[in-house]
Formats: structure tokens, C-alpha cells, sequence
């Protein structure tokens, strides 16, 4: 049996899920793992109380109104963001060259003009009506945008990167360098 | 509350949402603070952790689609918290997904089962839990297959990877497990 079905039946046993024609000897590993994992949760199940922090939350979400927020749909926000980097009128280039020390993809870089951290605030918003959560960090004068990246983007993503003229983020990680234009 | 019902009353807001969120937070906060506990964030910081999980999940649940479990949607912002976590703490490295593994490991004593116990059950138990405290992203992710009923794809979602990516981990999660494995052979072949 090849080896990738062989794991198949591993998995579907160990989700406690048929595999007939599974290898004795895998369903034997997966039925005794299943068994100690069921194990292991029963007796480190401790009862702590979660109430205190769930106050905390709620008490943390009706401070930031979070509780009462209208839901608009993530196209509303899209539109919104669009009309901001127009807006703002920030010129934008992407630079093909690679610098020789990177390592591993290549990093797309946007050369602003005005203040980086400005401009990464403004992509890390655009990025979250998206529904993408970035992080920011500088590094001498370079401004680094980061983010997890879906496997399979929805439209709205898709769009971000089209509209910054961004290649498709690789091994699932978008990385954004934003500089200001040399004085 | 099912999942269906739980998504309609977070987007409808008010007492629905703050309904909604009180049932995931009962469900999901303890299982979300063991993951950071295991990945060896100090217990004070994990709950502020598990507290920011939840405030994302409420403002980004607008844009959960549906093609996948909302709870692996969550476990995806968990493990993002994480990382989030490592990098505010070493800012000055670019941290990639293989590092969060990296950084368990790093922190966990590999420790293989000297002693394989006196029968199977203690024996895999105690290869498990060793396995578990090395590889503790891999360990959770097995655990929502074994207890949740996670399919490659829910994992997938977690992961936020391919398919064909996702199997490659679990394939790889079963290598790693096997290494544990190993002083239980006798028992596992004689079962």
C-alpha cells in the first residue's frame, strides 16, 4: 500500500473514523495512540473556572464597543480602503531587483514617498478589511509588513494583491518592504 | 449552540454576539490556554493571549466564509497569537512557521521513554506525552483530529496550508510520533 494512503488510514482511525483495508499494524499504532491521547485529555482535564477571564472579555469588548459593532461586509470596507490609497495618492513602485543578501522569496518593495510607517499602517488597515492580521517591523529605515497568507485567498485578498501589483505570497507568508524614496 | 447558530448570533451583535462569544469562550478558552502553556508562554502572558484570540475572532468573524470549521477558523488566529507572541519577543528575527515548532523544541526536554512501562497502554501513554511536550503544534493539531473529528482539510485551515501540504505535515507528525514509538514495539506488535 503506498505510503500516503497507509498514513490516510492512520489519521481516519486515529479520528476514530473506519479504515478497512487498513494495515493491521497501522490500525494497531493508531488504535493504541487514540487511546492514550483520550487518556492523557481525561486526566489533565482539570476543572479551573474560565468565568473570571469571560468577564474580562466582555467587560473588554463593551469598553472598544465590540459588542454592538454593525457588521458591514468585508466589500464595504474593501471599497473604503480603495478610496483611501487613492486618496492618499501615494506613489508606489514595486522593485523588481533582488538585493544579494536576501535569502529564500524574493520581498516585494514599495518605495513612498513620505513616512514607511505611515504607509504600513495604512496596508496593515487595508490588509485587515481583508481579514488578514499584519504585523509590523522596522528595521533601519525599512518598514516591514508581514502576514500569514491563505492557501486559497478569497476574491477580496486576490484583489489586494492585484491592486499593489504583488506577486502571490510564497510558502503561505506575505512580506511587504516599504522604504522612502531616496532624498 | 451549534456552529451555524453561534456565527448568526456573532453577526448579529448586542446580546446575541456577547451570547455567542460566552459559548465559544467556554468551549474553546481552556483548550487555547493549554496550547500556549505548552509552547511554554508563562501562564499570566497565555491569558492575556487567549483574551486577544477572542477580542480577533470577534472583529474578524464578519469575514469568516464558511468553507471551512469556524474552530479551525480559531485554532488559525491561535497560532498566529503565538507567533505573534515569539516575534515580539526576538523582534530583530524574521519569524517563520517552522520556528514556532523551533521554538518548542528548543524549550522542550526530548525526552524518549526510558522505561516502556509495564504494558502497552502505559507504555504509548508515556510516548505520547514525551512526543507532546517536543512537538507541541503537531500534538494539538492530532488531538482535533483524535478528538474533534478534524478532517485534512480542517487542519489545512488551522495550518493555513494546501491539501497537499497539510498531508505532508500529518505524514510528518507521524514520522516524529513513530521515533517515540519505538520502545513500544514489542507491545504494539504483539497486540
Amino acid at each position: 500500500m503506498p505510503e500516503r494512503d497507509d498514513d490516510q488510514d492512520w489519521i481516519r482511525i486515529l479520528g476514530g473514523k473506519p479504515a478497512p483495508d487498513a494495515r493491521s499494524e497501522t490500525v494497531k499504532e493508531a488504535e493504541a495512540l487514540r487511546r492514550a491521547m483520550l487518556a492523557q485529555k481525561r486526566s489533565s482535564a482539570e476543572p479551573s473556572d474560565v468565568e473570571p477571564g469571560l468577564q474580562r472579555l466582555l467587560f473588554r469588548l463593551r469598553q472598544e464597543k465590540l459588542l454592538d459593532r454593525p457588521f458591514a461586509s468585508w466589500q464595504t470596507y474593501a471599497g473604503f480602503a480603495l478610496a483611501a490609497s487613492l486618496a492618499l495618492g501615494i506613489a508606489v513602485t514595486v522593485l523588481v531587483p533582488r538585493s544579494p543578501d536576501d535569502s529564500g522569496p524574493e520581498i516585494p518593495k514599495f518605495v513612498v514617498k513620505g513616512e514607511p510607517m505611515k504607509h504600513a499602517n495604512d496596508v496593515v488597515r487595508e490588509l485587515e478589511t481583508v481579514g488578514i492580521t499584519a504585523r509590523i517591523t522596522a528595521v533601519g529605515e525599512t518598514v516591514r509588513v508581514e502576514a500569514d497568507w491563505p492557501a486559497q485567498p478569497n476574491a477580496s485578498q486576490q484583489e489586494f494583491l492585484t491592486r499593489h501589483k504583488l506577486p502571490a505570497p510564497q510558502r503561505g507568508r506575505l512580506r511587504i518592504e516599504i522604504r522612502s524614496e531616496a532624498k | 449552540m451549534t456552529e451555524n447558530e453561534c456565527l448568526e448570533k456573532l453577526r448579529r451583535g448586542g446580546k446575541h454576539r456577547a451570547e455567542a462569544i460566552s459559548h465559544l469562550y467556554r468551549e474553546h478558552a481552556r483548550g487555547f490556554l493549554g496550547y500556549f502553556v505548552k509552547h511554554r508562554v508563562p501562564r499570566e502572558r497565555a491569558e492575556e493571549l487567549v483574551q486577544e484570540v477572542f477580542v480577533k475572532v470577534v472583529r474578524h468573524c464578519e469575514n469568516f466564509r464558511g468553507d471551512t470549521r469556524f474552530d479551525s477558523w480559531m485554532w488559525a488566529i491561535v497560532r498566529n497569537e503565538l507567533m505573534d507572541h515569539f516575534r515580539r519577543q526576538r523582534p530583530e528575527e524574521a519569524m517563520e512557521e517552522e520556528d514556532l515548532e523551533k521554538a518548542a523544541e528548543a524549550a522542550a526536554m526530548v525526552e524518549m521513554p526510558a522505561d516502556p512501562g509495564p504494558g502497552l497502554e502505559d507504555c504509548v501513554q508515556k510516548a505520547y506525552a514525551a512526543f507532546a511536550r517536543a512537538y507541541a503544534d503537531r500534538a494539538e493539531m492530532l488531538a482535533r483530529v483524535a478528538f474533534d473529528g478534524w478532517s485534512i482539510e480542517d487542519v489545512a485551515a488551522a495550518l493555513k496550508r494546501t491539501s497537499g501540504a497539510t498531508r505532508e505535515y500529518l505524514s510528518q507528525c507521524r514520522k516524529k510520533l513513530k521515533m517515540f514509538l519505538e520502545p513500544c514495539r514489542e507491545f504494539l506488535q504483539a497486540s
